[in-house]
């Protein structure tokens, strides 16, 4: 698994993915650390089968006591199945996930990990010189969501919002934009349900200043390109299953 | 925090943790082989009278090579091993929910459900086995770390002698001498400490 310092002024954000070595038929994930001394945040871990690789790589940048937070977007396995390893391995956590999920996250195993419920509104999370802003996103995919918006860094992690899918050999960053799109359009249109949630997120994001907006797939948005995906986004409908059964059955 | 301390770690966490601690022995070997190649610059500007050191250069740069190569055999082993433990502990939760489903139903337990069992309690024997000889084979690859240590001790302590003849170039030969025990030590505690790891299991 390749890991990649994305920000590093006081404390650091770093990638983990792009894991050459996971199984074919799985989808490949962006996991990403805020390092900040003896309080670190893991963010969407990431799910059961790439659970080796992922312990393996964070402990090549931090010692495992230091990870005091891990934070879930939502209840998918490929965020947050390897829930019930981690428990075992950093018992002393706290997890940051949708109060709404809390039920169905708590299937994936959490005994000794503390669950902290994150309100619809969002919420705030400081470690210790890092503050970071947990964003609603609901509806984008999942009724329960949120992005991690630090305003010193400005990163935005989206989640699955700007996810791709490449294989596991493709570049961390974009690098044409409009070749880019090819690889996010079925994915956007499909998995995201909501054109009014969508459009509410993007006038809350627009107001944020974002020098990188990390996705839970694919490649990382830098600069102007965070701008173009938000125009583009914007002008994409999503939502497209049910548009497309209607457009079955009238046929 | 103090439940992280007084917890005991799992065995993929200990592996995990090895082969992430070696990430730090491959910046060291690398050092090592660049101190190699400092010395037979130096050693070639010294012309006859670094004669005694010169081949020591050539054989701290292949230790160097070589502890690179056995490190990036290690972290695969051990991201094996970690693995394997995983796949292990998974196993052992299939087999125990397997025991409770049967405590559940009580008497007439169905042959089918028997059956899972004792093909569940096969799989677990299995990556049992598998885990045990994966480990053997991850502590022997720490304990060739630690021969080559112990022979790097033995040259940077002759190639201090042969430094001594190096006359105006003495000083900066020791130097490489002292950098290649120095590195030889800082890796040797690090497989220490690897080795404490998966012995605690």
């Amino acid at each position: 698994m390749k890991d990649t310092i994305l920000f590093d002024d006081g404390y650091k954000w770093i990638f983990f993915g792009r894991d050459a070595d996971k199984p074919e038929k799985i989808i490949d994930t962006n996991q990403y650390l805020v390092k900040d001394g003896n309080r670190c945040l893991l963010l969407d871990p990431g799910g059961i089968e790439t659970f080796s690789a992922m312990l393996a790589s964070v402990t090549r940048h931090v010692r495992l006591e230091d990870i005091t937070e891990i934070f879930a977007s939502h209840q998918d396995p490929d965020i947050i199945s390897s829930l019930g390893l981690w428990d075992k391995a950093l018992p002393h956590t706290r997890l940051h996930a949708p109060w709404l999920w809390e039920g169905f996250i708590r299937h994936f195993g959490c005994n000794n990990i503390q669950y902290v419920g994150i309100p619809d509104e969002g919420s705030e999370l400081v470690l210790n010189k890092t503050k970071l802003v947990f964003i609603p996103a609901h509806y984008l995919h999942a009724s329960g969501n949120y992005h991690v918006y630090d305003a010193k860094a400005k990163i935005l992690m989206s989640g699955d919002v700007g996810a791709a899918l490449e294989p596991p050999e493709s570049g961390m960053f974009v690098e044409d934009f409009k070749a880019h799109t090819e690889n996010m359009t079925l994915f956007h249109q499909r998995w995201m349900p909501s054109n009014e949630a969508k459009n509410d997120w993007i006038a809350r994001v627009r107001k944020l200043d974002i020098d990188m907006m990390a996705p839970q797939h694919g490649r990382i948005f830098k600069g102007d390109d965070v701008k173009r995906f938000l125009d583009w986004f914007e002008a994409l409908d999503v939502g497209i299953a049910i548009k497309k059964l209607d457009e079955a059955k009238a046929a | 925090m103090e439940k992280y301390n007084t917890y005991k770690r799992p065995f993929f966490v200990s592996a995990a943790t090895v082969a992430g601690n070696l990430v730090s022995v491959m910046h060291i070997a690398k050092e090592i082989s660049l101190a190699a190649k400092n010395a037979k610059a130096i050693a070639e500007r010294a012309g006859e009278k670094a004669n005694g050191f010169r081949p020591i250069t050539d054989y701290i740069d292949e230790m160097g090579y070589e502890t690179m190569s056995l490190v990036n055999a290690i972290n695969k082993e051990a991201l094996e091993v970690s693995r394997i433990a995983v796949n292990e502990l998974r196993a052992k939760e299939v087999y125990q929910k397997l025991l409770s489903a049967k405590e559940y139903i009580g008497e007439d337990v169905p042959v089918s459900v028997e059956k899972l069992i004792q093909e569940a309690s096969e799989r677990l024997s299995e990556h049992t086995i598998e885990l045990e000889k994966d480990k053997a084979r991850l502590i022997h690859l720490l304990e060739e770390i630690k021969n080559q240590m112990r022979a790097s001790a033995v040259i940077s302590t002759c190639s201090r002698v042969e430094a001594t003849q190096a006359e105006e170039y003495e000083t900066s030969l020791q130097v490489v001498s002292e950098n290649v025990d120095a590195a030889s030590k800082k890796i040797t505690m690090i497989v220490n400490d690897c080795d404490d790891l998966l012995a605690h299991h």
